[in-house]
């Protein structure tokens, strides 16, 4: 509790928190007013609103949420990278020598913040996002169940990908090497998404394809997406797979910390 | 049943680490009493900075052990309020003030928020408690470190190279801190590469070189040692040396020149006119503990 306290107080001393809250605001701004244009355009005279209600509702509920965890993701890896850059982490193991407490009470303190970044970005999209669907006619009742299955695992996605971000910083202490591992983990996706299609055709083996959900970025994407896709596995599958990834950073993570020479 | 060990007693035992194929530490035994300021002395390099921070557990002995009042650091159940270490490459994030810095250790520690400004009263930096580090001079961080140190107002007080960075009146600051602190029963152990530096603020001398303890005493011991001599020139060295017989002495680096020790000039001076012996030069030598230092330490190159 008292290195939890610690790391909260490290956090709010410094940019770190505040740069990515309104960094989350501005993607989130920025994403409502991309799907408005685009949803706008593509709607026609036969749309049929209410089918189209909850893959809209989801999409708006949850505006920002790739960049948005992107940059949560960044936060959680440098909470920990930052304490090596400045060589603080002499000072805090003096303070706390047990170090799993230290990599416990980070990992607290990032979910915290995590979990406040995604309220923020939620009260805008959830706001803003119900504006644009009125302004487009669409039936708000139609998509408000799947609207905020969606926002409650959006939640779930903040929180994995803070802890994969102090898993990894953990593991790699270098800061540039740590968030730029990060961003090819999490955007790693787009590229997974070109190859594995391909292996599977050249293979002639459907499955393969299936591979990149398994992937940190392609499980995110199978996670927060509720409205059913051929080949994606179920939310939950995606979310355990996440989980795993977390789980594991961590643990190891934990343990380098433990073991490794500070000098 | 073994008897309580003094909380603020440091016994390093047997110590060693091995880095790749170094020997940073090797077999490195002594202990600190509470109550003096022991000086941790040896060249760059020697293994100084590796053996503070095994004390303190953020580098793991590859044998050996280090505690404090008994205890490794990380058992100590309050760790700042047991040692205070202000250590070379301990870093402060340039950002945060001097004062947020503390209050985060106060924090981790359970300690009052109110004692960060204590601290930094208590080091002269009151005025500076709200300015970013990355504004400070070096003598500055020099002193924040030491309001680190004392944060938990511990028993022992582990400090590396102290005085680096700070200038003539902060040195002095420094020597009456320490001093007052060993007066209150506190265990002071101070690293530096220069004897000079701390003779007069230490009691107790620990002198390592390549990993190894050279030298352990009371700095009152190694000042009797460090005796002082006489150089002196003249075109007759032989006919003085018959004339101060007895007295201990060396031919010097160049021709004509001896070194006498335990002689007073004068008393040369008065040999050598008695004796009709003609004099070039009659020089007192104040040979110094650093002389005696580098002795010690010669030959154990500090960089390896």
């Amino acid at each position: 509790m008292k290195a939890f306290h610690s790391e909260l107080l490290k956090i709010r001393s410094l940019a770190a928190g505040w740069s990515t809250a309104i960094g989350v605001l501005l993607v989130t701004t920025l994403a409502l007013l991309f799907w408005y244009l685009v949803l706008r355009s593509q709607l026609t005279p036969r749309t049929d609103l209410r089918e189209s209600a909850p893959d809209f509702t989801e999409t708006l509920f949850t505006s920002g949420q790739y960049f948005g965890l992107l940059l949560t993701m960044i936060f959680g890896v440098t909470i920990v990278t930052g304490e090596y850059t400045h060589q603080t982490i002499t000072a805090t193991f003096l303070a706390t020598p047990k170090r799993r407490r230290v990599v416990l009470a980070k990992i607290a303190a990032a979910v915290s913040c995590a979990l406040l970044f995604w309220a923020i970005s939620t009260v805008l999209a959830v706001g803003g996002g119900s504006a644009i669907l009125v302004s487009l006619d669409v039936p708000l009742d139609a998509g408000l169940s799947t609207g905020f299955g969606a926002v409650a695992l959006n939640a779930l996605a903040y929180l994995v990908w803070v802890v994969f971000g102090v898993g990894l910083g953990t593991m790699l202490r270098n800061q540039v090497l740590a968030v730029v591992a990060a961003i090819l983990l999490y955007l790693g996706e787009l590229g997974a998404f070109l190859v594995f299609p391909r292996l599977a055709a050249a293979f002639d083996q459907e499955w393969i394809s299936s591979l990149q959900y398994y992937l940190p970025g392609g499980a995110s994407q199978a996670m927060t997406s509720l409205v059913p896709a051929d080949g994606v596995p179920a939310w939950w599958i995606a979310a355990l797979v996440l989980l795993g990834y977390g789980a594991a950073t961590t643990v190891y993570g934990t343990l380098v910390t433990a073991a490794r020479d500070v000098s | 049943m073994q008897p309580t060990p003094h909380p603020g007693r440091i016994v390093v035992d047997r110590l060693s680490k091995q880095f790749g194929s170094i020997r940073a530490v090797d077999d490195l035994s002594f202990t600190v009493e509470p109550g003096t300021v022991t000086g941790f002395l040896g060249p760059n390099g020697a293994g100084k900075t590796t053996t503070l921070r095994m004390l303190l557990g953020l580098v793991a002995p590859t044998s050996g052990a280090a505690t404090i009042g008994g205890y490794r650091y990380a058992e100590l159940p309050r760790p700042l309020e047991a040692v205070g270490a202000a250590l070379e490459a301990s870093g402060f994030h340039k950002r945060r003030t001097g004062r947020a810095h503390l209050r985060v250790l106060c924090a981790a520690a359970g300690l009052p928020a109110r004692r960060a400004d204590e601290v930094l009263d208590l080091v002269g930096m009151a005025p500076a408690a709200g300015r970013r580090v990355g504004s400070y001079s070096l003598g500055m961080r020099q002193r924040l470190g030491l309001a680190q140190a004392l944060l938990g107002d511990p028993t022992v007080l582990i400090l590396d190279e102290p005085a680096n960075g700070l200038d003539p009146a902060g040195i002095s600051w420094l020597r009456d801190l320490l001093r007052s602190l060993a007066a209150a029963g506190k265990t002071v152990l101070v690293s530096s590469h220069l004897l000079s530096e701390v003779e007069q603020t230490v009691d107790d001398v620990v002198i390592i070189a390549a990993g190894r303890s050279v030298r352990q005493a009371r700095v009152a011991e190694l000042k009797a040692e460090a005796q002082s001599g006489v150089r002196v020139r003249t075109p007759h060295a032989d006919r003085l040396a018959t004339a101060l017989r007895g007295a201990e002495m060396r031919a010097g680096a160049e021709p004509g020149v001896l070194l006498v020790e335990g002689v007073p000039a004068a008393e040369i001076g008065r040999v050598a006119l008695a004796a009709g012996v003609e004099l070039h030069e009659l020089t007192p030598l104040q040979s110094d503990l650093q002389e005696l230092f580098l002795a010690l330490t010669d030959g154990q190159a500090g960089i390896r």
